[in-house]
């Protein structure tokens, strides 16, 4: 009876006091989500806070409490919460999604029907169509992580040379119009040059490992129909494929 | 049976790199020839709110008072496969806060706005790797918070590469019918020119 009682008040002391743990994180998070008093900030500059990354993991826990407690914010939580919602239904969403500039580059997946190659695995005659079908899964998975990074490379590059290119018609813009600043100027566009220089060899280096990775993944398709379909698939097919898709990523400066 | 390896995750390593390095050395926030311009990075943190799994990204939280008529601000590290909200919350509603986002440089404004009634401003996208934010304010101090919220990445479908081969034919008929009657063709070839020899030996008899 007495260890029963014992237990009981025990575990009343622990919860309280992780409740009051909670309720004391509650607040810390409150106070670092809560706008700032400016009146405690008496110097000329700007002043910013950023959350760290725990408090940022905790606000992820809390975040639900958090709309209740911060009543000055929580227009702005349940702002941020509906949006965030929106956001959460995935791969349609992405692909409507705008990008932040309209010269951005978005991931383009089209190679016109000119590139399409058969599959033995989608013809209905194939009596093996199930076997077909599981080498076929790997063959295809791999060949499709490769085409998204390729476009996620080639985003890389158009965004880069689109970015070297603003940056020296507006430096050559900005350095006519004041003559001091010509010298600094010229200094630092032979700067965005060099390192625009050195991306172009990295991108070219990377063209050529996804190009390796590209032909490895049609061979294990190739495999997959010398086994259940048509045999030499890469000579007849494959090959034809991996010359588009090097014509595509290649670098056009 | 799977007769092949999952997927190698080796290019996207070299992305990584590739993105880390060159965009470390070159293009880290849109270009700024201002030495008096200091844009502050901001970090982004794991997030994982428990009531959204759909939430699942980075997140940076900051609070500011802004003394001086312009802020700059960057984050870097973003996936074109993410999806991104930046959004900025003023304390006072009567002030609306210009906010102002850029890619490629502080002078061009890729999308800009101000804070509603509700002292709210937001606005959502896709971008890669790296962006700027400006606040300008007209009523200083300004207090506020910017959230940049950075959802994890998402496995875009890629559109199939592959038809079955009876499609793959139907879609090239001119040579897939010489491909089917080669040797028909072949054999009628031979016939006509077999008669067109015989017709001229027999003129010249």
């Amino acid at each position: 009876m007495r260890k029963k009682i014992l237990v009981i008040l025990l575990s009343g002391i622990i919860s309280f006091q992780s409740q009051a743990q909670s309720l004391d994180d509650l607040n810390d998070m409150v106070n670092a989500a809560n706008y700032l008093d400016e009146s405690r900030f008496v110097g000329p500059g700007d002043y910013s806070r950023q959350a760290s990354s725990s408090e940022v993991s905790q606000l992820g826990s809390m975040f639900e409490n958090l709309q209740n407690q911060v009543s000055e914010l929580q227009s702005t939580f349940e702002h941020l919460n509906s949006m965030i919602s929106a956001m959460g239904s995935g791969v349609a969403l992405i692909g409507a999604l705008r990008t932040l500039d309209n010269q951005e580059c978005a991931p383009d997946f089209q190679l016109g029907a000119g590139a399409l190659m058969p599959s033995s695995c989608l013809s209905s005659g194939n009596r093996r169509a199930g076997e077909c079908q599981s080498c076929y899964e790997g063959a295809v998975t791999r060949l499709q992580t490769v085409r998204r990074g390729m476009a996620r490379m080639r985003c890389v590059y158009m965004n880069t040379k689109n970015f070297k290119d603003k940056a020296l018609s507006f430096g050559d813009n900005i350095a006519g119009l004041h003559g001091a600043m010509g010298m600094v100027w010229q200094g630092q566009r032979k700067g965005i040059e060099d390192s625009y220089k050195r991306f172009t060899q990295s991108y070219d280096r990377k063209y050529t490992d996804f190009i390796g990775s590209l032909h490895e993944a049609l061979l294990a398709v190739n495999t997959c129909e010398n086994q259940f379909g048509t045999r030499d698939w890469y000579q007849r097919f494959g090959f034809m494929f991996e010359e588009i898709m090097k014509e595509k990523y290649k670098r056009s400066d | 049976m799977n007769c092949l390896k999952p997927p190698s995750i080796k290019p996207f390593l070299i992305l990584t790199i590739l993105i880390f390095f060159v965009g470390q050395k070159t293009f880290l926030q849109p270009l700024n020839m201002d030495t008096a311009v200091h844009p502050t990075e901001l970090k982004l943190y794991k997030f994982d709110p428990k009531n959204q799994p759909g939430g699942k990204g980075l997140l940076n939280s900051t609070q500011v008072v802004q003394k001086n008529d312009t802020a700059y601000y960057f984050c870097k590290g973003l996936s074109i496969y993410s999806p991104a909200i930046v959004m900025v919350s003023a304390k006072d509603k009567n002030a609306p806060l210009q906010v102002s986002l850029h890619k490629w440089n502080w002078k061009e404004k890729s999308i800009e706005g101000s804070t509603d009634a509700k002292g709210i401003w937001s606005e959502k996208f896709k971008t890669e790797n790296d962006f700027g934010i400006m606040v300008v304010t007209a009523k200083k101090p300004a207090v506020y918070n910017l959230y940049v919220w950075v959802g994890d990445e998402v496995k875009v479908s890629v559109p199939s590469d592959f038809v079955s081969m009876t499609e793959y034919e139907k879609k090239q008929p001119a040579s897939s019918f010489f491909k089917k009657n080669l040797i028909y063709l072949v054999a009628g070839l031979l016939v006509i020119i077999a008669a067109i020899i015989i017709v001229i030996k027999k003129r010249k008899k």
